[in-house]
């Protein structure tokens, strides 16, 4: 029987690492190891040909990183944020992630159903782990469900505010407000404060209130 | 009289229109007390922040019945603090999503000055972290919260 040669890595090298996001990938690449051989071993006993046996251990390796990632992302759902520790970016998760698919493929094992599924789920592209907040895979049904609470929380807040939306208010400030409206009605923001008889506010807010003008002139010309 | 009736119906659109603003950010102000909270504690709880403020007593009547703007000012304030502690979640937009909270900043004091104490309070903290802490290894590694601790 012939032995395909196994890449060795040492988890604890004394050369130096390049980036935390390279020490991470080592690490989980270690773990992913026993994703490996257990490939490779399967598809040895099953007598597959050196490439197709390469390419399971590659395929192993791949998923069995893909499923640390996941299970990392999966570690913190309540930050909503990529988990995985020092990783610099989207784009070197997703490579790895990648090259794990270019692998099942080549490794030809898409005949089978049961495994590819396991696979399709544990080579999930990363943005699906961001996106998907909670991490795991009930995530985007639990985020639509509870959307609801906010939603029906932001209408019943509408609905009083709504309610008490024509009342006078408080004189001085919504007159002042409705005279700097009606001022910007016929005058431009940047000549403001030499057209207003009053104005005890700074311009950033008569910029709001120009829109409000606005929709008011559009209003008075459709009545 | 029609003439009166017209200006009476105009004004009270005036006074709706003027009163929007603020109701329209009381809302937004929610959804960013949910997301900040969200980050940091369960659903649950940033449900129970969002509901404390969309249906607090006291921020219904400032916007919808007195008529005053806090909302729209807090509420640049809030997405400034949104915008930072999301700046270190993707390191590529960490410098553009600073500079976004710091313009939200601005445009919240020139709404109303009341935030003015954030930009104090945000110089000092700058100024008394070393700049070591802040070289050694890069942006990536800085902790969120940047625009003020």
């Amino acid at each position: 029987m012939r032995c395909v040669p196994v890449k060795r890595k040492r988890l604890r090298s004394s050369a130096p690492v390049r980036s935390e996001a390279d020490a991470y990938l080592a690490m989980i690449g270690g773990k992913a190891a026993l994703f490996a051989v257990a490939c490779e071993l399967g598809a040895l006993v099953a007598g597959a040909t050196p490439e197709r046996t390469r390419a399971y251990a590659r395929l192993g390796r791949t998923s069995g990183m893909a499923f640390q990632m996941e299970n990392h992302v999966q570690s913190d759902p309540q930050s909503r944020t990529w988990a995985l520790p020092g990783i610099a970016s989207l784009a070197t998760a997703r490579a790895y992630l990648a090259d794990g698919d270019a692998a099942a493929s080549a490794a030809g094992i898409d005949a089978s159903g049961r495994v590819r599924a396991f696979f399709a789920r544990a080579i999930r592209p990363p943005h699906e782990y961001v996106l998907s907040t909670g991490g795991c895979s009930g995530a985007a049904h639990r985020r639509a469900f509870v959307a609801w609470p906010l939603i029906a929380i932001l209408f019943a807040g509408l609905v009083v505010r709504i309610l008490l939306l024509p009342s006078l208010g408080f004189h001085n400030d919504v007159s002042a407000f409705e005279a700097w409206t009606l001022t910007l009605k016929d005058n431009p923001p940047w000549q403001f404060y030499a057209k207003t008889s009053f104005a005890d506010y700074p311009p950033g807010y008569f910029i709001v209130l120009w829109g409000i003008a606005g929709i008011y002139s559009t209003l008075a010309h459709c009545t | 009289m029609h003439l009166i009736s017209l200006n009476d119906s105009s004004y009270f659109a005036l006074r709706i229109l003027v009163k929007l603003p603020a109701l329209a950010m009381d809302l937004v102000d929610a959804v960013l007390i949910y997301a900040l909270v969200k980050r940091y504690a369960s659903e649950a709880v940033a449900l129970g922040a969002a509901a404390l403020f969309a249906l607090n007593p006291a921020t219904i009547y400032v916007s919808a019945y007195w008529g005053q703007v806090d909302s729209v000012s807090w509420g640049f304030v809030l997405l400034a603090l949104w915008l930072s502690v999301r700046s270190s979640d993707e390191p590529a937009k960490l410098t553009a999503r600073l500079v976004w909270a710091w313009l939200a900043i601005a445009f919240s004091i020139l709404i109303k000055p009341q935030a003015r104490w954030l930009r104090s309070c945000c110089w000092r903290s700058r100024s008394r972290r070393s700049m070591r802490s802040y070289g050694r290894s890069g942006c990536a590694r800085r902790r969120s919260g940047s625009v003020c601790r």
